[in-house]
């Protein structure tokens, strides 16, 4: 960890949090000894979540009311554009499944190729703790995701990317919840920006199940999907 | 005749509240049109109700109140459907305000620091 190269100063690294108390500070902790800049987005928290983060050392902003995942992305994405000089944005989910140690090696493969885009796949890496139900509902979500972006993807609704000024300022998120994801894929596409995957390994552990997504959730995004396609198409 | 007061009355209120609702300006047309042609055909059905079963012979369905009710659940349908897209509107406009109120408050924590704006939110 500490042989690890200091991420320089041009990395924001944001992390969506909902009822984080518990984790968030030691994700904000963590993130700190790594990258120099590590902004929270509050999605109007019932607990102490913005506090803890900020005792941490993060930046907090704060949706006073509940939005969505997305939403707070997208928030976090205005700040780095508006209020930052980074060359880049880190996306790292609050309830500690991602490895500090992948976001860092995405940015490196971002700062060496210069891709718009690293998209962490846990697919690549032998994706072992995921329950059953979980894996075919992501394999579904991959084929509709790989179907509806044209993109050639492993993995989908990864929370863990890196993404450049310049694809920040050609993707706006407007789906609040958690078809962002998807939102996120079908933009790269169609403003062509180049993009690779990176492994990653993802810690399932019994606190990150029950904060994740249910299962019975994929019906809502496959839904808020379909309803933004119809209204988008000409 | 109580019957026919009371449905007389609602359609007049309905209309009222038509008139009065609404924001922007060609799906507010579109609203109060349907709705002062619902409260006309609502009253006319009421006052002379073989006119609706003459109608409904006429556009080929059998009975009055059939037709009635066909025409019931599209003016449903109709609204059901713009009360979502301004649920939808609002969503976006909430979003698009917490997220500058978000903003916002970062940079007056930055100028003031000390002040605790870190408490829960309660609902």
């Amino acid at each position: 960890m500490d042989s690890r190269t200091r991420a320089t100063g041009d990395t924001v690294v944001v992390v969506p949090m909902h009822n984080e108390g518990t984790v968030g500070a030691a994700v904000v902790s963590e993130l700190l000894r790594t990258f120099d800049h590590v902004v929270c987005v509050d999605d109007g928290s019932g607990d102490d979540s913005a506090r803890v983060a900020r005792d941490a050392g993060a930046v907090v902003l704060r949706h006073s009311v509940n939005l969505g995942q997305g939403a707070a992305l997208q928030t976090g994405f205005d700040y780095a554009l508006r209020h930052t000089t980074a060359e880049r944005v880190v996306t790292f989910d609050s309830d500690g499944q991602h490895d500090v140690g992948d976001a860092h090696a995405m940015v490196q493969v971002a700062k060496d190729t210069g891709v718009d885009v690293v998209l962490g796949s846990r697919v690549r890496h032998g994706d072992h703790g995921a329950p059953l139900l979980r894996r075919m509902i992501l394999l579904a979500a991959l084929h509709y995701s790989r179907w509806s972006s044209g993109l050639d993807l492993t993995d989908t609704h990864n929370g863990l990317r890196v993404l450049s000024r310049a694809a920040l300022e050609t993707i706006r998120i407007t789906q609040p919840g958690m078809a962002h994801a998807s939102e996120l894929e079908a933009a790269i596409s169609r403003h062509r920006l180049s993009w690779v995957e990176h492994p990653v390994t993802i810690t399932y552990t019994d606190y990150s199940r029950a904060k994740g997504q249910s299962n019975v959730n994929a019906f809502n995004v496959l839904f808020d999907l379909a309803v933004a396609k119809l209204q988008t198409a000409p | 005749m109580i019957i026919k007061l009371f449905l007389v009355g609602s359609a007049i209120a309905l209309c009222w509240w038509v008139l009065r609702g609404g924001r922007r300006s060609s799906t507010l047309a579109f609203t109060r049109a349907a709705g002062l042609g619902l409260a006309a055909g609502w009253i006319v059905a009421v006052l002379f109700p073989g006119v609706v079963t003459a109608l409904a012979q006429s556009v080929g369905v059998g009975r009055g109140t059939d037709l009635v009710l066909y025409v019931g659940v599209v003016a449903f349908t109709f609204g059901s459907v713009l009360q979502r897209r301004r649920a939808h509107e609002l969503e976006q406009r909430i979003t698009v305000l917490t997220r500058s109120v978000a903003l916002l408050e970062q940079q007056v924590d930055l100028r003031h620091p000390g002040e605790d704006r870190t408490a829960p939110v309660v609902p």
